[in-house]
């Protein structure tokens, strides 16, 4: 059963809006393995059990990749984020190579995302509700060895 | 979910999230139409705004914030975007991220695409029971920096926890 908020002075109510039902997927947590390239590639894939239409799913990730270069020039990664198959939000990030020369540029992909999966249903019902990592790019030099961490939670409807 | 489990262990848990506020404008890359121009400094754009009802002084809320941006460079160079967080009208945070243009520029003009991440404790938020409004604003250095998405700013309500 929700607990009272029994620390807050004013309106001692319940609390809304609070996480729960913290899931994650890491396949990568440190720099290992052979490279994955991202000219197109699933990175990770969780699922989350959500039940009120109000429900918002708090999405958040993180991606170390790099691209190698053998001349100067520059790589555009277009990372995806799917709710059951169907792309909800892309971000592109760019990395350069300056020098005439071989070189190995990396970067960090971080982002948060806000889901409203269950948004129009008309009762409250359980519903696993899957989401997916995705890196695309047209070049075939960029490549990820981790981390990889894709995490999701639910966060109850607000008292407003 | 209901909370079943945690009925046990309830009297001891603190430091919880709750109150989350979520300012979306914009969830894929070009789908903020038109694009916002980042001005060039001192002058500011707001990117979001959340408003979170705080009720206890011991509370903190943490912030939480993503931009998608890019440069279309025409000519080599550097420009740096500063990102703001301001609870109503007070800086509280404030970070920068650079993009550089490759060393010669194709045609058209060469895009560098960045992500910035935002994360802040606001340990004060309040004197009083309040709801508080925080922004996210942007400038650059020079001209040609752009969002077009995504855009993602939350603000949420953490507890006192147990000791400290």
């Amino acid at each position: 059963m929700p607990q009272k908020d029994v620390g807050a002075s004013h309106f001692p109510l319940i609390e809304p809006g609070r996480l729960s039902e913290f899931r994650f997927n890491e396949p990568f947590s440190a720099p290992v393995g052979t490279p994955i390239n991202l000219f197109s590639a699933t990175l990770a894939t969780t699922f989350i059990l959500v039940d009120d239409p109000g429900d918002r799913v708090w999405v958040n990730a993180a991606v170390r990749w790099f691209a190698n270069f053998t001349a100067v020039g520059t790589v555009t990664v277009t990372f995806t984020l799917l709710r059951d198959g169907v792309p909800i939000l892309a971000i592109n990030q760019t990395v350069f190579n300056p020098v005439a020369g071989a070189a190995t540029v990396s970067n960090v992909f971080r982002l948060q995302y806000v889901d409203l999966p269950l948004s129009g249903l008309a009762i409250p019902t359980l519903t696993p509700v899957v989401y997916t990592l995705q890196a695309s790019t047209i070049s075939t030099t960029a490549f990820t060895t981790g981390p990889v961490t894709l995490s999701v939670a639910e966060i109850e409807p607000n008292r407003l | 979910m209901s909370e079943i489990h945690a009925a046990q262990v309830s009297s001891l848990e603190k430091g919880k999230l709750t109150e989350f506020q979520v300012a979306e404008p914009a969830a894929l890359f070009g789908n903020l139409t038109p694009p916002v121009s980042f001005p060039v400094a001192p002058a500011f754009v707001d990117l979001a705004t959340v408003s979170v009802f705080v009720d206890d002084t011991t509370d903190r809320v943490w912030l939480n914030a993503t931009v998608g941006w890019f440069a279309s460079f025409t000519a080599i160079g550097t420009l740096e975007a500063t990102f703001q967080l301001l609870r109503e009208t007070v800086v509280i945070y404030e970070t920068r991220q650079a993009v550089s243009s490759p060393p010669s520029i194709p045609a058209p003009p060469a895009v560098v695409n960045n992500i910035v991440h935002l994360e802040h404790n606001d340990n004060t938020p309040i004197i009083i029971p309040a709801t508080v409004t925080y922004t996210l604003r942007v400038q650059a250095s020079a001209a040609g920096a752009v969002t077009s998405g995504p855009i993602t700013l939350t603000a949420a309500e953490i507890e006192k926890n147990v000791v400290g």
